[in-house]
């Protein structure tokens, strides 16, 4: 709750009824890396998640190519470790 | 002389009933109406992707929120094959039927290990990275699509779908009933225990997931037909998955009769709502609420309350 209105502050687009049809399946994908029920796992997997947005670009792969990777990096993470990267 | 009685094979009444009803609308449709036309084509298409989704999370248990994939590829196999390969748009509903098919083996080898809600996550991580991915490849139109032109066909879409659904139909029957049947309700009971008495889980599951891809790319490419576009936002719309589990959830999953009772419930509002301007956008509100409570009171859905609480109606719906 208070990282949505964080999110009010931060974004320059400004709001809309929709807004939480993008974040809330970033989220769930964010708990579920780090580990459910493990609260500096959800840090640590924020951390993942939000790193390979924002470098993955500067590597030369386009910014949306980014966002696909780093939901896909999930399923490897949950192949090798099912209680997430946070043992 | 003796009049031979004529036996019906006993397929039971649901079956024979749902038979009547397409063959009816089968011969009726040329003669009605266009709108009425354009209507039920719609409605066909609804019933389509909730008989789809039914053969894996009816059957097994699985739920997939990741169907819309399968949609998104059988449109952009239909706009791809008409627009750059030429193809009529028949060729295209197979070549999407066979995609689908081919991309859901694919992605049921890997996510078929999970259970439960890891699968709904990673059926769900697969579409957000699938509807990213989309606009980046610049041969299938990039961000802005593939318009294809095709002009108003309704009678030929008519009939695709409908041969897509009585399939669909007949084929739950047949792995519903026998040998295949038991082993999914073993399945979906307890997967460990299937298993352990000797049932090929995987094996199993892996062909019904094909299955259900094959059936929601080949009901994605008649919707690309029935719009004469491919977009991403259209073709990867996460509604359609949505509107696909809310469909047999309210119907009654792993049902005969379920997902058509609830291509009904959800359709109806769907289409009247947007003829009422001051109803417009609200129908997914009604059918998300329409779920829960189902889903809270009813969880066996229209069907299994009926079978339930009716008892002589147990030898006639199923």
């Amino acid at each position: 709750m208070a990282g949505g209105a964080l999110l009010t502050v931060w974004l320059p687009v400004g709001i809309t009824p929709l807004i939480g049809a993008t974040y809330a399946p970033i989220s769930f994908v964010i708990v579920v890396l780090g580990g459910p029920g493990k609260m500096w796992g959800s840090l640590l997997g924020g951390l993942t998640l939000g790193i390979l947005i924002d470098v993955l670009p500067a590597f030369g792969i386009s910014a949306s190519i980014a966002v696909a990777v780093a939901f896909l990096i999930l399923i490897p993470v949950l192949l090798l470790a099912r209680e997430g990267i946070l043992r | 002389m003796r009049i031979p009685r004529i036996r019906f094979p006993a397929f039971g009444s649901t079956l024979y009933g749902l038979a009547l009803l397409m063959v009816v609308l089968g011969i009726a449709t040329p003669f009605l109406p266009i709108v009425a036309k354009v209507q039920l084509i719609n409605f066909l298409l609804f019933v389509g992707l909730a008989y789809a989704l039914n053969f894996i999370t009816g059957l097994t248990g699985y739920v997939s929120f990741g169907h819309a994939i399968f949609m998104g590829i059988g449109a952009y196999a239909l706009g791809g094959g008409i627009d750059r390969l030429g193809f009529p748009p028949l060729l295209g509903v197979i070549l999407g039927a066979g995609l689908g098919a081919a991309f859901a083996v694919g992605i049921g080898l890997v996510t078929l290990r999970f259970r439960g809600v890891y699968f709904a996550i990673t059926t769900l991580v697969l579409f957000l990275a699938a509807k990213n991915v989309i606009p980046e490849i610049s041969e299938l139109g990039g961000g802005g699509g593939i318009f294809m032109n095709l002009g108003f066909q309704p009678l030929a879409q008519f009939y695709t779908i409908w041969t897509i659904v009585v399939l669909e139909i007949g084929l739950t029957y047949w792995v519903t009933h026998g040998r295949l049947g038991y082993g999914l309700r073993a399945i979906k009971s307890d997967e460990d225990v299937a298993k352990t008495v000797g049932v090929n889980a995987s094996r199993l599951k892996l062909g019904l997931f094909g299955i259900s891809g094959m059936f929601t790319g080949a009901t994605g490419a008649v919707y690309a037909w029935t719009l004469s576009a491919v977009l991403p936002d259209t073709g990867f719309d996460i509604t359609y998955s949505l509107r696909m589990l809310a469909m047999i959830i309210i119907g009654g999953a792993g049902t005969l009769l379920g997902p058509f009772l609830g291509a009904i419930v959800v359709y109806v509002p769907y289409s009247y709502f947007q003829t009422v301007t001051s109803l417009r956008g609200l129908q997914l509100a009604v059918i998300g609420a329409l779920v829960l409570l189902i889903a809270l009171f009813i969880p066996t859905g229209i069907v299994g309350t009926v079978r339930r609480y009716v008892p002589f109606l147990r030898r006639y719906i199923e």
